[in-house]
Parts: structure tokens; sequence; C-alpha cells
């Protein structure tokens, strides 16, 4: 049996236990009406005019605003629901089940990284979709579909993978609750929190996971604290993102080997 | 509650209830520190640490308190109802982060930090410290009591943390929309830190007070649902 | 202590009907409750026990009603219960544990009550690992603490469900003994699909299938049920023929042993045995089975 078989089987099964969770639906859903009402009900706000009437400004402009309007609350569901999924196999002891089994570490995790981050994401991919075919249907503009596309790989998948690889491998040696709740500060701190206040944050570095540095730089679309950067600033921005996304991953292979050679 | 009771219902929560509030304070007092060898008044930041992290930290903790009882089906079949064993658990945290903050803001009223907010601050200094505890307390209440509702709606962990973050993330984002909007002013949870010029911050404190135990109520009434709470113990 | 139960229903969401008018009387006394997966025996022992409310019917333990929330807690105050997942508290040890039941369970005399756990350690071989956190112990020692749990306030009315599930045989020989010291005045309800546990406590018992009561009376009914049923078979290798259900197979080397309930096989040569309790139990099922597969007149 091949690994990248097994990879895959992960990975599908992954997706559906997590797509099955009622309580990814229902927080996504309660999520967006709050946000809905704060959104629609600040009718004077340049958010607004942007999301009712995308008409009304650049095409690039209305698709990347989308792309980060998704990444910027919405991300906070994805990070916390993706915690508690190597907990969830101590808890229920399929762990050792699954160290019996000829899968090795390394397509397990991997499969079980992307599977639940493609399933955690999954209605907020349904959202985004929505949001384009609306701009289709007001711009006619078919240009919409690539662009959107691109926002998206650009824009929000990096900080996605970025955040799902710190949400899996930080409950490895941390309490869940503990997790998600410094990662709500986190969140906050490091993309939120405007950097004029004299403290120090990472809302305007290469680090950021809103993908400000990628809307500017590809798109010139200042969606962020990031008001000005360049193709390679954005190029760097992804890299950086994925690189550290890829050594935590890395990191959490040898804790989780090295936690099994203990037992 | 007996001595013996108290010091169960602690040792089954878990060291870990008890240490998160402590590290949430030191961690602040040390960021707070590099602010001050950066020379950026730390002030706010760390009111900021009792008013709009502490509370969220204490929701979370007593929604992974009501939801993950290992002995949940023993727990039902005794004739002390869970309900006020929950109740009583809920207290043990809140008054726990209480003394916390309580002893974090003496901290810093002796170290002259203490950030107070406009509209108190022509009142008396001993006036001043007493009133300004409702910056942290108020949403601290809140945030314990929309813990308890959630965590007896859903029976699920998760689904409270993240809509516990999500009211979290959205009052600190729009907190202006929050301050203009009437009818939202009773439930701007972070006045204090965010707007600390607003001319209703006592109405808002205490209104948050009432809305606080209207929720702790729900809470209370939602946990008579002792089939859920077993159901919701075995899910995901 | 008496226990009727009439007409309980207990309905999930999706239609799934857990207990279909189930009418059952429980005297004093050790009572045995079998049946196979998914009969519904878990969730009348939870609804006994309190924690669930049955969609309609009536029940009264001794002279409570079970079904107000007033007859439940006062039902709570005399009830032991010992639930088939037993969850405890990993980072007490058994004593404290014990102890924090006891407050739990209204014994609030200190002095008393950690001599009622000293007891109880002493009773389910504990006391040498009573200082040991409970996330140390084995299935089986747990096992050991929730029955001391469930017999802290002297309980009136014990239910264990599925207790000797997992056990190896001297734990399970263990608790039968134990279960059978607490019969007499006490009403002892045991639930299992293990049928000698209760072969060797109980001398009244109830079948339940499907959500309902397909038999209940004594032991020695349940035995008399199969009597003329249950045939030992002996053939060269090759399996018997017929209309019955293969209990025990035994290879005697040349020639195989079988041990079947049923008619008589068309093939091989079979020999009328008595029944045990086992036996009893495949042979109601076998009923059953056939019952259900009739045609309606």
């Amino acid at each position: 049996m091949s690994q990248l078989a097994i990879f895959s089987g992960v990975m599908r099964y992954e997706y559906r236990m997590q797509i099955r969770r009622r309580s990814l639906w229902i927080t996504y859903a309660v999520f967006m009406l709050l946000l809905g009402a704060i959104l629609f009900g600040n009718d004077s706000s340049t958010i607004y005019k942007i999301i009712v009437h995308p008409g009304a400004v650049p095409l690039s402009e209305a698709v990347v605003y989308w792309a980060t309007i998704i990444n910027y609350h919405l991300p906070i569901v994805v990070g916390i629901m993706i915690a508690d999924r190597l907990p969830r196999d101590r808890r229920t002891k399929v762990q050792e089940l699954l160290t019996t089994t000829p899968a090795t570490l390394s397509a397990r995790v991997l499969g079980k990284y992307l599977g639940s981050m493609l399933g955690a994401i999954s209605p907020l991919v349904l959202v985004y979709i929505g949001s384009i075919v609306y701009i289709l249907y007001q711009t006619h503009n078919i240009m919409a579909i690539p662009l959107a596309i691109a926002a998206f790989a650009t824009v929000a998948l990096p900080g996605l993978l970025f955040i799902c690889a710190f949400s899996l491998a930080c409950t490895s040696v941390m309490w869940v609750p503990l997790y998600q709740f410094l990662f709500v500060g986190y969140w906050f701190w490091g993309n939120l929190f405007p950097p004029n206040r004299g403290i120090p944050t990472l809302s305007n570095t290469l680090l950021l996971p809103l993908g400000g540095n990628a809307a500017m730089g590809f798109f010139g679309v200042q969606s962020s604290n990031i008001d000005h950067a360049t193709v390679m600033q954005g190029v760097a921005s992804i890299v950086l993102l994925l690189g550290i996304a890829t050594l935590v991953m890395v990191a959490l292979l040898y804790l989780l080997k090295w936690q099994q050679a203990r037992q | 509650m007996s001595f013996d009771r108290l010091r169960y219902e602690l040792l089954l929560m878990g060291r870990r209830v008890l240490w998160t509030p402590v590290l949430v304070m030191v961690c602040f007092g040390l960021f707070a520190g590099l602010l001050a060898y950066l020379k950026v008044n730390p002030n706010r930041f760390l009111l900021a640490g009792l008013e709009m992290f502490l509370p969220l930290a204490a929701g979370i903790i007593i929604a992974t308190v009501v939801t993950q009882d290992p002995a949940i089906e023993l727990q039902l079949t005794l004739p002390k109802l869970y309900r006020m064993t929950t109740l009583r658990r809920l207290i043990l945290i809140v008054c726990w982060s209480t003394c916390i903050a309580f002893a974090s803001s003496g901290i810093l009223s002796l170290l002259n930090l203490w950030y107070a907010p406009q509209q108190v601050q022509s009142w008396a200094i001993v006036l001043q410290f007493f009133a300004g505890q409702l910056a942290w307390l108020s949403p601290l209440l809140w945030f314990a009591a929309i813990g308890l509702c959630l965590a007896a709606l859903t029976h699920n962990t998760t689904a409270v943390t993240t809509l516990l973050s999500g009211i979290w993330l959205l009052e600190t984002i729009f907190s202006g929309y929050f301050v203009s909007t009437n009818w939202l002013q009773p439930i701007f949870l972070f006045p204090t830190t965010l707007t600390p010029s607003i001319d209703f911050w006592l109405a808002n404190r205490i209104e948050l007070l009432v809305t606080a135990l209207v929720f702790l109520l729900a809470g209370y009434l939602l946990l008579r649902n002792t089939e859920g709470l077993l159901k919701g113990s075995s899910e995901e | 202590m008496h226990i009727y139960v009439h007409q309980l229903n207990k309905v999930y969401r999706g239609d799934v009907h857990a207990l279909n008018n189930l009418e059952l009387v429980i005297p004093s006394g050790m009572f045995g409750l079998l049946g196979p997966n998914g009969a519904g025996k878990t969730t009348f022992m939870r609804i006994l026990a309190g924690i669930m409310q049955p969609t309609s019917g009536t029940l009264h333990v001794g002279d409570y009603e079970g079904n107000t929330e007033k007859g439940r807690i006062a039902i709570k105050r005399f009830l032991g219960y010992l639930p088939q997942d037993l969850g405890v508290y990993p980072d007490l040890s058994a004593r404290e544990f014990l102890d924090y039941m006891g407050i739990l369970k209204g014994l609030e005399d200190r002095t008393m009550r950690r001599r009622r756990v000293e007891h109880l350690l002493e009773v389910v071989a504990l006391s040498n690992v009573a200082n040991r956190k409970l996330k140390t112990f084995s299935g089986g020692m747990k096992r050991r603490v929730g029955i001391a749990q469930a017999l802290l306030n002297d309980p009136q009315l014990l239910i264990v469900d599925e207790p000797t599930a997992g056990l190896d045989p001297e734990e399970r020989i263990r608790f039968r003994n134990l279960l059978s010291e607490l019969g007499g005045d006490r009403t002892v309800l045991l639930s299992t699909h293990i049928v000698e546990d209760i072969a060797q406590t109980c001398q009244n018992l109830a079948i339940m299938k499907s959500g309902c009561v397909i038999f209940q009376g004594t032991v020695a009914e349940m035995v008399h049920e199969a009597r003329g049923k249950v045939w030992m078979v002996t053939t060269q290798g090759l399996k018997p023929e017929g209309n019955f259900t293969v209990v025990s197979t035994m290879n005697m080397g040349t020639t195989v042993q079988y041990r079947i309930v049923g008619d008589y096989p068309t093939r091989g040569e079979a020999v009328l045995i008595e029944p045990n309790l086992e036996d009893g139990y495949v042979w109601l099922m076998r009923e059953q089975h056939l019952f259900q597969r009739m045609p309606v007149a």
C-alpha cells in the first residue's frame, strides 16, 4: 500500500469528518449573521458600499476586498476548529489504533492537516463563491472568475495554511482551550491591531496572514494595515507564510515521533 | 459548600483552570515591561489585559468545564442537582478570576499604572479605584454568563469558544459602530480600553451586569436538559 | 422495593423507538436484564436512574413516581448507579473520588463518610492503591472504583450496567460474588448480555429485544423454555443441517461436536441434552425471530 494512497485516504476522511461537524456550520452561520448585522447596519462605511455595489469600484478591488473580508474574521473559526483534531485522537483512543497501521506518521499527519483544513474552510469558500457570483451578476464581467481564483490563492490561502499549521501543532504541547484563547489574541494583535499605537505588532509586516501584502503587491488594493507593498513583497510574504507553515509541520512530525518513542 | 467539596471541585477542574488567569496577567505584565523599555505608555495595554483578555479566558474556561465533565453520567444520577454543581464551578472560576483581577488592578494602582475611564476621573481616588473595577468585572461576568448559556445550549466546547471569540473580535473591530448605535451600547464590552472618553461608561457597565444576570438565568434553565448534556459529552 | 413499569416509551430524534410500550415488574433481590445490543437496556436504566425522561408511560420505584422531577430526585437519594461507560476524574485519587462522590450523595458527616470510603475500598480490594490517581488505574480497577461509588450511600436500588464487560475471569468472579452479597432487601438490577453473569447471581430476569420485554420470569422458567430443544450433534466434520442455531462447536480430533438449539437436525445424529440459561436465551431469541418473520393473517 503506497503512502500516497494512505495520505489521500486520510485527507478525504479528515475532510468528511470536519464538514460533518454540526458545530462548524452553526458557528459559521452565527458569526456571519453577527458580522452581516454589523456590516449592513453601517451603510455609510466603505465596506458596505463595496459589498452592495461592487460595480461602483474596479473589479479587482471588489474581488480582492471580498477575499480579504472572508480572511479578516472567519479564520478565527478555522483556527479554533482545527485546534482539537490531534487531541481528539488521543481522547477517543484512536491514536493507539492508528500507530499499529502501516501508515507512516507523516502521511497521517499531512493528510489530517490538509483534510481538516479543507473541511474547515469549506463554508468560508462557499461564502466567497456566493460573493463572486453576486459580483458577476452585478458587473457582468466574466474576468471576475479568474480574478477570484487568483485573489483567493494569493490573499487568503497562504494565511489559512499558516494558521492551520500552528493550530494543529500547538495543541500537541498545549491545553486546547488555552491555545484557542491565545490564537484569538494573536489574530487581533498580529493582524488587526493598528501599527501606529506604539505597540509592536506583526500587522504591517510580511508575516501578515490576512494577505495584505499580496492584496497590495499584486492587485494594488489596500485592505489591511499594509498601505504599500511591491510585487516582490507580496511574493516574499506568501513564501514566508508557507515556509513557516512547512517548518511548523516538520517540527510537529518530529515532536510526535519523539512522543511515540518515549511511550 | 464545604471545604472538602471546594477542594475536590478545584482538583477535578485541574490546575490549568487556576493557572490560566494568572498566566494571562503575568504575560501582560511582561509585555508591559517590554513596552516600558520601548518608552511606550503601558497603562492602557495593561487595562486591556484586565478588561478584554481575562474575561475571554474566563468564558472559555467556563465553557470547557461545563461541556467536558468526564463523569457526567454519574453526576446526573446524584441527588445534588448537576445544574447546581455547574453553578458552583462557575462561581469558583469567576471568584478566582476576580481575585486575580482585583490583585492586578491593586498592583497597577500602587505602581501608578492604573487607567481610569474619563467619566470617573473627577471622582475621589478611592471611589475612582472601586468604580474602576467595573471596567473588568462587568465583561468578566458577561463572558462567564454567555459562556455558560452557550455551553448549555450547544454542549460543544469548540462551538462556544468560537462564538465567544467571534463576539470578542467583532466588539473589538467594530467598537466605533457599537458606540454610535444606541441599541448596541448596552452590550458594548470594552469601552474603558477602546473608547475611554464615552459619557455613558457607568450606565454601560451596569447594563452589562444586568444582561449578564439574564444570560446566567437562561444558562441555568438550559442546564435542565440532562439528555442534551449527556449526548453532548460524547460528540465530536 | 418493587419497580413497576407500565407502557414505557422512549423515542429518540429520527423516530428511533428505543423503548416500545415496555411492561415490567422488578421485585426486590437480584434481577437480571438480558438482551442483545440495541435492545434498549441502557436507555431503560438511564430512565430509571433519572438521567433521561420517557416519552410516555409510567414508572414507579417503590413509593416514588419516576416521571416527575420530585420523584426522580427522591429516587436518586437511595440510588446507586454504575454506568456502562464509567467516566472518572483522572486527576483525583480513588480515595478522593469516592469522598467527593460521597459528598454529592449527601453524606455530609465527614468522619462517617471517610469511614464508609475506607470500608468500600477494602470491599473492592483497592485499599493499597487508594492514593493513586485514577488515570493510572486499569479498566478493572476503575470498574471496582465504580462499584464502590455506587455503594457509598448504601442504596436500596442498585443499577449496574454491563459491570463485567472487559474484566478478566478472576475479576468477573469477584464482581459476581460482590453483587450476589448485595441482594436481599435491596433491588439490584443487573443489565448484561453475558448470560453467565445472570446465571450465577440472579433468580429473576427479563429479556428485552427491540425496546420491549419478550420474557420475564425466573431463571428456571427460562431454562425450561428450551427443554426438549437442545441437542448435542456429533459428526465427522460436516456441519449438521436443519432449523437450529449452533451454540458451540468443539473439535474432538476425529469428530466435531455441535451444541444446537432448535429442531432435530436433518443431518447428523443428535442426542437430547439438558438446557442451560444460554440455551434458553438462544431459544427465546429464535422464537422472536420466527414470530417477526411470520406473515400477519
